[in-house]
């Protein structure tokens, strides 16, 4: 292997991201002392779990071929649904539990509406969006607009605390990678986002896998949820309004492609620290938020940018 | 004519039967919707984020569309409502307008030059251009009392509401660039399939970067329109809902998602649909978060019926 221009080029592509996050880190490490602490580290980590959740689970449905804008609903409609059973029944284990099924239910009736219609992304892009308003609005009836506090205490308000959350974060995140990788299923939800026409010639039951994509995004958002209603012990009928945006926006900063059949839960994951980082970072910095928008769109373009170009360059190149 | 050509011409206008059928059972149901005063209320209230639908449908035939529309929509109107006093009404028009196209140009060249994903680079450019306009106002509400734009919001001509009258302007323009110019015939053939279209010769990534300064400018006119008639503007509320209810109109009127195909028209009478469905769920009283879960299920409803009844003519 020649290590001429080409190749660092193709280095700098394919490892863009992590290069980004330690001079991010670094830069950051020199204007303050606080920021690169254990416990700064873990606070970003916290912060980020909510739409790391969302995001690991939305990957899934993107490297398939398809979206689903429904899943900031989700996020609200659950988070209802966990405080106010916490609250009527005083059970944490059944109301998680409720919540959790409640995703799901969303996710199986995405997937199925799709895979009825043997939609194509752009089919689940309005089909997801209208699920979007009425998810939105079932939250908003169910919960009669009110916002809701919680008790505190029990199960439930552990789950927001410490270590807890980075767990359940991480833990999916592996458990989603090892599906994804190791398990024909995982095999399949590739090759349908690669090429859907002969993944269907070859047996593939793309029905049955498009639907339980979705379920998987509904039931990640539907986690997000519980751990974010349990971090603030209070609950929003609008708690998710356009988090689908920032977990789509951390899947395809992680380089995952919106044209589907490549990508990873891995690559989420370092899209997840890389926004985390970075808002921390001019949080410290002292840069206030309005600005900070303005970057974090300009990064979000910078990352896809520089996933293109690599992949340009390595075209031809068989790589996963 | 017969049986096969009628039932061919009722799946290709489904949305226009829908329309007439709502209407039939609306003014049936109340008496105050089938009256001129609404339903030039219902043209009005669509008219501002209409011209932004009329430029999303040629986005979508050529297979595109833009999540940016929105932001874009908020920070020409705080830029226009804010230069009023500096350099006097239509200087600001121009350069609410032509900011609007600046930003279209952006989100062009990074989808057709650079070859980036229309979802992904106009997620970037929502997200930055939102920055910009609330970073502009420091995110408070500005406003002005300038008699002239009020006059230009508020007016009647020949008895039609002015933004009403830009409304239809932007459609028939729009209508004829599409019908009957190379230009929409190119965007057409771009979106039907953009390999062929390349072989036979047009030049894809111009038509592509094109779309979206259409867009851009659709806009900043929208933003103007709608400085005019509230004479205000706040960059954190404006717009937020623009490029999804912008995409469901067209969507809603039969236009494919998949591009190559589609019409103004189409759209117009998508619009209708959901401008006359919100008008007549306030008419019957029928409480706002119920609205919303309808006009949710009556966008799914639609389109997979649409798209299945399509995949049975293939």
């Amino acid at each position: 292997m020649k290590t001429d221009k080409k190749t660092l080029l193709n280095l700098l592509c394919n490892y863009g991201l992590l290069i980004a996050l330690l001079l991010i880190i670094a830069a950051a490490s020199v204007f303050s002392k606080e920021f690169f602490t254990v416990a700064n580290m873990l606070n970003i980590l916290r912060q980020s779990t909510v739409v790391g959740i969302m995001a690991i689970g939305v990957t899934v449905v993107i490297i398939a071929g398809h979206i689903d804008l429904s899943i900031g609903s989700t996020v609200s409609l659950a988070g209802i649904i966990a405080i106010l059973l916490i609250n009527n029944t005083g059970n944490d284990w059944w109301a998680m539990t409720a919540s959790v099924l409640a995703g799901a239910l969303v996710g199986l009736v995405n997937g199925a509406i799709i895979a009825g219609i043997k939609g194509r992304t752009c089919d689940s892009f309005i089909i997801t969006f209208g699920m979007q308003t009425v998810v939105a609005a079932v939250a908003l009836i169910y919960s009669g607009g009110n916002f809701l506090t919680g008790r505190g205490r029990g199960v439930h308000s552990l789950i927001g605390k410490g270590y807890v959350p980075i767990l359940i974060f991480l833990g999916l995140a592996v458990l989603l990678e090892l599906i994804m990788k190791k398990t024909p299923f995982g095999r399949c939800v590739y090759f349908m986002g690669a090429n859907p026409k002969a993944a269907k010639m070859s047996g593939v039951s793309v029905r049955r896998n498009t639907a339980l994509l979705f379920v998987i995004a509904g039931v990640c958002a539907s986690l997000a949820a519980v751990v974010m209603c349990s971090r603030v012990s209070a609950a929003s009928p609008t708690s998710g309004k356009g988090y689908e945006l920032d977990a789509i926006a951390a899947v395809v900063v992680g380089g995952t492609s919106m044209q589907g059949g490549k990508g990873g839960i891995l690559r989420t994951l370092l899209g997840v620290v890389v926004i985390g980082v970075l808002g921390n970072a001019l949080n410290i910095l002292n840069i206030t938020t309005y600005p900070q928008m303005f970057i974090r769109g300009v990064i979000i373009i910078a990352a896809v940018l520089l996933d293109v170009l690599g992949s340009k360059l390595s075209s031809g190149v068989v790589s996963k | 004519m017969n049986k096969k050509t009628i039932e061919r011409y009722v799946l290709h206008n489904m949305v226009l039967f829908i329309l007439l059928a709502m209407v039939a059972a609306i003014s049936f149901l109340n008496a105050n919707f089938l009256t001129p005063s609404n339903l030039i209320n219902i043209l009005v209230e669509m008219s501002t984020y209409g011209v932004v639908s009329i430029a999303m449908t040629a986005a979508i035939i050529c297979g595109e569309f833009d999540l940016s529309v929105g932001s874009t929509f908020a920070l020409c109107a705080v830029l226009f409502i804010s230069l009023i006093d500096h350099v006097g009404v239509f200087p600001a028009m121009l350069a609410a307008i032509l900011c609007g196209g600046l930003c279209g140009l952006v989100n062009g060249i990074l989808v057709a030059k650079a070859e980036m994903p229309a979802f992904v680079a106009t997620l970037g450019t929502m997200v930055a251009v939102r920055g910009l306009a609330l970073n502009y106002t420091d995110g408070k509400p500005i406003s002005n009392s300038n008699q002239l734009i009020y006059n230009i919001g508020n007016g009647y001509f020949l008895r039609i509401p002015n933004l009403v009258v830009m409304f239809f302007i932007a459609l028939v323009v729009m209508h004829y660039i599409l019908r009957y110019t190379t230009f929409g015939r190119n965007l057409y053939a771009t979106g039907g399939n953009r390999d062929m279209a390349e072989l036979a010769g047009i030049r894809v990534p111009f038509y592509r970067m094109m779309i979206f300064v259409i867009l851009g400018l659709a806009s900043g006119m929208a933003a103007v329109m709608s400085g005019c008639r509230m004479a205000s503007g706040n960059a954190a509320l404006l717009g937020l809902d623009l490029s999804m209810s912008s995409i469901a109109g067209v969507v809603v009127g039969g236009t494919s998602l998949s591009g190559g195909s589609g019409s103004v028209w189409k759209s117009l009478a998508g619009m209708l649909v959901i401008g006359v469905l919100f008008n007549a769920l306030t008419l019957l009283g029928i409480q706002a978060y119920y609205q919303q879960l309808i006009r949710g299920l009556v966008v799914i409803v639609v389109v997979a019926a649409d798209i299945l009844m399509n995949a049975g003519k293939e």
